[in-house]
């Protein structure tokens, strides 16, 4: 989250009421970063989530009263990054290596994920924990193991049951992954901001292995303690702007 | 309010969670045929105040949307089914199941599957489980009994001093598509649901059915050193969530302090 940096208008605005209305939006700022932080942090144990970051943006806004004023927008960004993989043994069990999504079906339509922690249900399907059948050229994919040799996965995606080719499992990327809808349940949908879901062509899968979560808790606890400073300071800003307020009221223009 | 508390929250209860079932398993370190469980998290719902894809005031699409999480929670137990270490016993009624499948015992009527194959003999010389559950098929062990054996596909032979048969059954081991889906009663033993299939008989050494192995126990799948790790991973987890929460409470207490 290196590219997550902010600075703050400082030194008092030549016209007060601005200077309420800017630290007031800085606080606001910073109390959806800790909304961010804490989600992230919630997510410390969960299967492939990939943590948030915001970054701020500046923009002009319209004059008032000659005074050039800026304000702060924000920007959402996932950290597609790659989290570290453990081994579980257990062979339903799944990692991406590198880029792609797993590909769900779900009543509401497709959706990706990289959680990989899948299991079977009564008709021998790959489904999610929610039990959504995990696509496998582009239909659910079936793994009746008769034999008790086993289910294996080479590394680039195809299914063996019995040393008997079953499929190959869907794995896509998306141009602007970025823009995907966080749907919760570690489901994301495609927006138009992301585009269409495209095969990828090389797929590194690994069974038996689990993506973590991508987040660094160092990280997140030390954006945490930048973020609880800079809201310090901002109620710093207020409380003078209000005390210039106060001496303007009460001192400025009484008698001596 | 701060949205952040309650993520934190939930962060918490999901570590909490996660410290039930690993201490569950930790417990049933010693207990025959018990199946260690895994719990699996899940993000939750995202508040979207901007979607990605939606155009701005000047006509262009906005690349990132804007989606505040909150929080995560437990989404199931996964009951992991790999093989347990097996222990030499040298009791003609201790039997592992190498490979898949379970004993069948009725209790209180009801149909249940185990893979604890300590099994004893009750007063009418039924073979039992230690609740004293009888296992299906029934087999009644003729008085004059001195030595029970069962080969690897299940035949099962009373035989007397002399070596004489007695009497001898087959075995049937059950397996279901889905074990993880098998719901867990307690006392070692497991119900049928939706989830894991209809139980599908057959015999020992058949088809995908694993072998009887005669004088062996299966122990407890739990690796006490993996649980260990898991155990001090999700204390760090929760406190740092604590720390969350420190920080929106301060976060609270400044907004509060605005007002002199």
């Amino acid at each position: 989250m290196q590219n997550i940096g902010f600075s703050f208008s400082q030194g008092l605005h030549p016209h007060t009421r601005l200077g309420h209305i800017e630290a007031l939006e800085g606080a606001i700022l910073l109390e959806r970063r800790q909304q961010v932080i804490s989600n992230n942090l919630a997510n410390t144990n969960t299967a492939g989530f990939k943590k948030q970051g915001l970054t701020f943006e500046e923009y002009l806004l319209p004059q008032i009263d000659n005074t050039r004023r800026t304000a702060k927008g924000e920007i959402e960004k996932t950290l597609f990054t790659q989290g570290p993989t453990h081994e579980t043994g257990n062979p339903l069990d799944f990692a991406i290596e590198g880029e792609g999504f797993f590909v769900v079906q779900t009543p509401a339509g497709n959706r990706y994920t990289r959680a990989g922690n899948f299991t079977l249900d009564a008709q021998n399907q790959l489904v999610t924990q929610e039990g959504y059948p995990v696509l496998g050229d582009g239909a659910p994919i079936i793994l009746q193991d008769t034999t008790g040799k086993g289910i294996w996965l080479s590394e680039d995606g195809r299914f063996f049951v019995d040393e008997t080719e079953m499929g190959r499992i869907d794995v896509v990327n998306f141009t602007n992954p970025d823009g995907l809808d966080r749907m919760g349940q570690n489901l994301y949908a495609e927006t138009q901001a992301s585009g269409q879901p495209a095969p990828l062509e090389t797929v590194h899968v690994r069974q038996g292995f689990i993506e973590d979560s991508n987040i660094n808790p160092v990280e997140e606890m030390v954006n945490m303690i930048d973020m609880f400073r800079a809201y310090e300071v901002q109620q710093k800003t207020l409380q003078s702007v209000d005390h210039l307020d106060d001496k303007a009221v009460n001192e400025v223009g009484r008698p001596v | 309010m701060f949205r952040g508390l309650w993520s934190a929250a939930s962060g918490m209860n999901s570590m909490q969670f996660n410290m039930d079932v690993i201490s569950n398993n930790l417990a049933n370190t010693n207990t025959v045929g018990f199946k260690r469980s895994r719990a699996d998290f899940e993000d939750l719902l995202y508040q979207t105040t901007r979607m990605p894809g939606t155009q701005n005031a000047d006509g262009t699409q906005v690349p990132t949307g804007m989606q505040i999480g909150m929080g995560s929670r437990p989404a199931a137990v996964q009951k992991i089914f790999t093989q347990g270490d097996y222990e030499s016993t040298g009791n003609d009624l201790d039997w592992a199941i190498e490979g898949r499948g379970f004993f069948k015992v009725v209790s209180n009527g009801e149909e249940l599957y185990t893979r604890a194959g300590a099994f004893k003999l009750d007063k009418d010389g039924f073979v039992v489980t230690s609740n004293g559950d009888r296992l299906q098929p029934e087999f009644a062990v003729p008085i004059n009994t001195t030595h029970i054996t069962i080969d690897p596909y299940g035949l099962l032979v009373a035989a007397d001093a002399k070596g004489n048969a007695l009497a001898s059954a087959q075995l049937s081991i059950y397996d279901f598509a889905n074990p993880a889906g098998l719901y867990s009663v307690g006392r070692n033993l497991f119900r049928p649901t939706n989830a894991s299939g209809d139980p599908v008989e057959g015999a020992p050494g058949t088809e995908n059915f694993g072998t009887i192995a005669q004088g062996f126990l299966e122990q407890s799948n739990v690796d006490v050193v993996k649980e260990m790790v898991s155990m001090i991973i999700t204390q760090r987890a929760y406190e740092i969530n604590s720390k969350s929460v420190q920080t929106a409470d301060d976060m609270l207490g400044i907004a509060a302090n605005l007002k002199r």
